[in-house]
């Protein structure tokens, strides 16, 4: 976890939207390659796979109904795993969560909890919890293990350390492990294997996400190419899974589709190297599963909205977007990036905080295209710009309310048009005789230039061809 | 050709099928009516070659789409009544764009559920689709002998499911060379008021669509969508060195002549 | 009120606006059908399924008959990096490792250690089923042991026979459920499918970064 807490206001292109002409970092061209591969990648699997938009279509059905039928699942759930051993537990918000985990870890005398990839635990920043604690956890996932490594966020929900060069890697593992410099790829992995192989045989707990909670089993499904989800869940004596209430499904059946769907719109692949269902705890060993709320009750208060909580985290969205692969995953200001983050982040923090977020987007529709679970992205923007403007949030803007009415005002009918659109005109004429352009006409001439205005209007030449023609 | 990811094709009006001779209104976006009516000027010729009896009701104004995409829906909606009033009349109304076309059909009746918006919402329909797909029409005898890359906005190809549309009339003007542009699905970075809210990264997307272009060797881009190309076109000519690629509308090149 | 109810009503009250959403009077959906059957014949399955592990780095070895498997093995202890092998203690690995000494073989029972595992140059284990359109193993692991055999040891070799292939997930599903249903399953049903990978340092493609960098797939029959 980085040094700094979340802080949506700070997030970066957000702040420089009016100031300066964006440069894209070099730092981010790894991203945007990365990005660019993955979901032309993504697109050539799709195509490839006969069935492919069936199963999403399926996929969408079966979100729709988990949803529609939560608190039945989440009670189905519990059950079947209690019934084998396995301690439920329900925190209402990432406080409660926190407060589990330390108590969990305290009963088993943890001193060093090795974590899977988690966004839930990013949410609940349990690793700044435990540190606080003295505790000391330690990620496993390659790229996690970089960036805790070096204090930062990580840039990318399936590739967190994508903006790092092997080089930039090297430095880091000689500074923080001692370690001889490399920028060789296999010698900075055996380094991170060593290191890590040593922290799971330490550790008292290993803590993880959960991809899929299955109901009417009662299983934990976990999918991962590296096998430190395998190797965090299986050394220690103790495992704990957080999950969000959302990702539960009814059917054990169901879990062909979403494997096969998750592999391949996340990575590419036609399934990951390891999937685990997990059944139940080992003999010798405990397993818990804390389901967190931390603000996904909010999101069915709002009947437009109950689609977002259909996201499997694949990050197919991510790969997709334009101005994701642009500002990168620290400019949303939150756990969750890119399009899905924009959507996510204002309803579990609030539109009060992430108002802005929504805004963030050209309306492509890239990602829409792209969801698994077929979330139409777009209309959650829009809909949350809505919101944005109506509740108290950094959007809500009584001038460009008042600017907006004006502006219906003058489209209210052809008389009023054609005298807005001569100011229009005019203004724009004029714009070339001005030394510098203020405010959003300043926006648009910073890098291009203005369109020309023609010497007639469509509607001047359509009535004099009338006219002439002698039609009304 | 097609995304191997069809969208969400907004339902349309289609239904009694289009009789030649019955009236067909024409909607001219504020932006082109004003910047841009040889556009609307060339539409209309190419229709009224098909034998297709035009109306442009005069009360017309604007789709609403700008306070829309800002969240403002409610201000936005005595446009879009106004709108469903002075189109209500006609079964038939083509677009010259995909973005204006995509807020009539797709988006209004979030604004707006009542029966009279939805009745007119669903007869908006883009100039390529029509001509394609009501008309049967893919070759409206033009020719154009430039070197040609092709800009599908983003509306048109993910709101309405129009993108063979427009690619299959382009096939058929004699002597076109078609120049592909490099990752033609990317946004070129207008998406309206973001152009001008969040200008850095409008921008940088705008650069990366005017390397393609440059790249695709093409000395016109053609879009059916002119909000898409007075974003590209105003980056192109800003920078001395592409000033001389120059940018028309789908229906500039569908009624040209040699 | 325990968080658990108060979540519960949380969720209750927020789908009392399933109308409103459009999703009230939902029922549950059929189980899709995600790949046909083709009812491929054994061979075919089998060069399907050393394609696919192949191309994901894996090491597919079908063997005709045990005495092939046994060679094999032979030649993995011969080959440097395995002095000693670990098995876990089944039926199959029994006549595998008959000709293997005695001295170079560990059987690794239930209360083996993490540390113990960790140790072993390459570990034996058996799938419960082959997937050929993935390469895919399935594994049952009951015992932390079981699943730690999966991961630690840098060199995984799994055994099977020929008439365990199954087309792909779906084929191979039924069992597999079954074991997910009972209530004195225990551990994980693992599928796996290649050696360990990552591609976290500049999408680079690199193996064995946590398990083991060498997967080989004794297919016997």
């Amino acid at each position: 976890m980085s040094d700094h807490a979340s802080h949506l206001d700070g997030a970066a292109f957000l702040k420089n939207e009016n100031r300066g002409l964006y440069e894209p970092s070099p730092r981010f061209e790894n991203l945007a390659n990365a990005c660019d591969y993955s979901s032309k990648n993504n697109m050539a699997i799709a195509a490839a796979v006969p069935g492919f938009q069936d199963w999403r279509e399926a996929a969408h059905q079966i979100k729709k109904y988990s949803i529609a039928n939560l608190d039945k699942l989440l009670v189905q759930f519990e059950s079947q795993m209690k019934a084998r051993g396995v301690e439920v537990l329900f925190a209402e918000d990432a406080a409660a969560a926190n407060r589990m985990v330390l108590d969990i870890a305290r009963q088993h005398n943890v001193q060093s909890v090795v974590k899977g990839k988690s966004m839930v635990t990013e949410e609940m920043e349990l690793n700044h919890v435990l540190e606080d604690a003295g505790i000391r956890p330690i990620e496993t996932d390659l790229g996690e293990y970089i960036v805790q490594l070096a204090r930062q966020r990580p840039i990318h929900l399936v590739t967190p350390a994508l903006h790092f060069s092997a080089a930039e890697v090297g430095k880091l593992f000689q500074e923080k492990l001692g370690e001889p410099y490399s920028a060789e790829h296999a010698a900075l992995t055996a380094i991170a294997r060593k290191h890590l192989r040593a922290e799971y045989l330490a550790a008292g707990m290993g803590v993880s996400g959960c991809n899929f909670a299955v109901a009417d089993s009662g299983t934990v499904v976990i999918i991962e190419n590296e096998g430190n989800a395998g190797l965090s869940t299986a050394t220690p004596p103790v495992h704990v899974v957080t999950v969000g209430i959302e990702k539960l499904i009814p059917r054990i059946d169901y879990l062909p589709l979403f494997l096969n769907l998750l592999a391949r719109s996340g990575t590419g692949q036609k399934l990951t190297t390891y999937t685990h269902l997990i059944h139940g705890p080992a003999a010798g060993k405990k397993l818990y599963v804390i389901f967190l709320d931390n603000g996904r009750t909010k999101v069915l208060q709002d009947p437009q909205a109950w689609q977002s909580l259909f996201c499997i985290r694949c990050g197919a969205c991510l790969n997709a977007c334009p101005v994701y692969r642009r500002v990168g995953g620290w400019s949303y200001g939150w756990v969750y990036p890119g399009p899905i983050g924009s959507v996510l982040t204002p309803h579990l923090v609030g539109i009060d905080k992430a108002g802005k977020l929504p805004f963030a987007s050209s309306l492509c529709g890239a990602c829409g295209e792209v969801c698994p679970v077929k979330i139409d992205i777009p209309h959650q923007l829009v809909h949350l710009r809505y919101r944005a403007v109506n509740e108290p949030s950094p959007m809500n803007s009584p001038l460009e309310r008042l600017t907006w009415r004006l502006w219906a005002w003058a489209m209210g009918g052809p008389r009023r048009y054609g005298l807005a659109m001569w100011a229009v005109r005019l203004g724009v004429r004029m714009a070339k005789f001005l030394p510098w352009h203020p405010g959003k006409l300043g926006a648009w001439t910073r890098g291009r230039n203005l369109p020309r205005v023609p010497s007639h209007s469509f509607r001047s030449w359509w009535q004099k061809r009338n006219s002439e023609k002698g039609r009304p | 050709m097609s995304s191997p990811f069809p969208y969400k094709p907004a339902p349309r009006q289609d239904d009694p099928p289009y009789q030649q001779g019955e009236p067909v209104a024409i909607f001219i976006p504020c932006y082109m009516d004003q910047f841009y009516p040889e556009i609307g000027e060339s539409m209309v010729r190419i229709l009224e070659r098909q034998g297709v009896n035009l109306v442009f009701p005069p009360e017309q104004t604007c789709c609403g789409q700008p306070a829309f995409n800002s969240g403002y829906w409610d201000e936005s909606r005595p446009v879009i009544r106004q709108f469903c009033k002075v189109f209500a009349p006609y079964r038939w109304i083509v677009c010259p764009s995909g973005s204006c076309t995509a807020m009539c059909r797709v988006f209004f009746p979030h604004v707006d559920p009542s029966e009279e918006v939805l009745r007119v919402s669903r007869r908006v329909i883009e100039f390529s689709e029509f001509l394609v797909d009501i008309l049967g029409v893919t070759d409206t005898g033009a020719s154009f002998p430039h070197k040609v890359a092709m800009h599908i906005g983003c509306h048109g190809r993910r709101e309405l499911g129009v993108f063979d549309h427009p690619m299959k009339l382009l096939q058929s003007v004699r002597g076109l060379t078609y120049c592909e542009l490099p990752n033609m699905e990317e946004c070129c970075g207008f998406g309206g008021t973001f152009s001008v809210k969040m200008p850095g990264t409008s921008l940088a997307m705008g650069q990366s669509k005017k390397e393609n272009i440059v790249r695709s060797g093409a000395e016109y881009v053609v879009s059916g969508d002119v909000s898409c190309l007075m974003h590209i076109g105003g980056i192109l000519q800003r920078d001395p060195a592409t000033r001389h690629i120059r940018f028309l509308h789908l229906a500039e090149v569908l009624d040209s002549r040699i | 009120m325990s968080s658990r109810d108060t979540i519960l009503q949380r969720i209750r009250s927020g789908l009392a606006n399933a109308a409103a959403a459009g999703f009230a009077d939902l029922r549950e959906p059929p189980v899709p059908e995600v790949w046909a059957r083709t009812g491929s014949n054994r061979p075919a399955l089998l060069s399907r399924f050393s394609e696919e592990l192949k191309l994901l780095n894996g090491e597919p070895t079908p063997c005709a008959t045990m005495n092939d498997a046994r060679r094999q093995i032979a030649q993995l202890m011969e080959s440097g990096d395995c002095a000693r092998i670990g098995c876990l203690d089944r039926p199959p690995l029994r006549e595998l490792t008959a000709e293997v000494a005695a001295d170079r073989l560990d059987w690794v029972a239930a209360d083996w250690t993490a540390q113990q595992i960790e140790q072993l140059p390459a570990g034996v284990i058996t799938a419960d089923a082959l997937l050929a359109d993935t390469g895919s193993c399935v594994v049952r692991c009951a015992t932390a042991a079981e699943r730690l055999m999966c991961y630690l040891p840098p060199i995984c070799v799994v055994v099977a026979r020929v008439e365990q292939i199954a087309e792909h997930l779906p084929a191979a599903w039924e069992p597999i459920a079954k074991v997910c249903h009972a209530q004195d399953s225990r551990g994980e049903t693992v599928l796996i499918t290649g050696p360990s990978r990552t591609a976290d340092i500049e999408k680079k493609l690199i193996l064995g970064v946590h398990g083991p960098k060498r997967l080989i797939v004794l297919v016997v029959g």
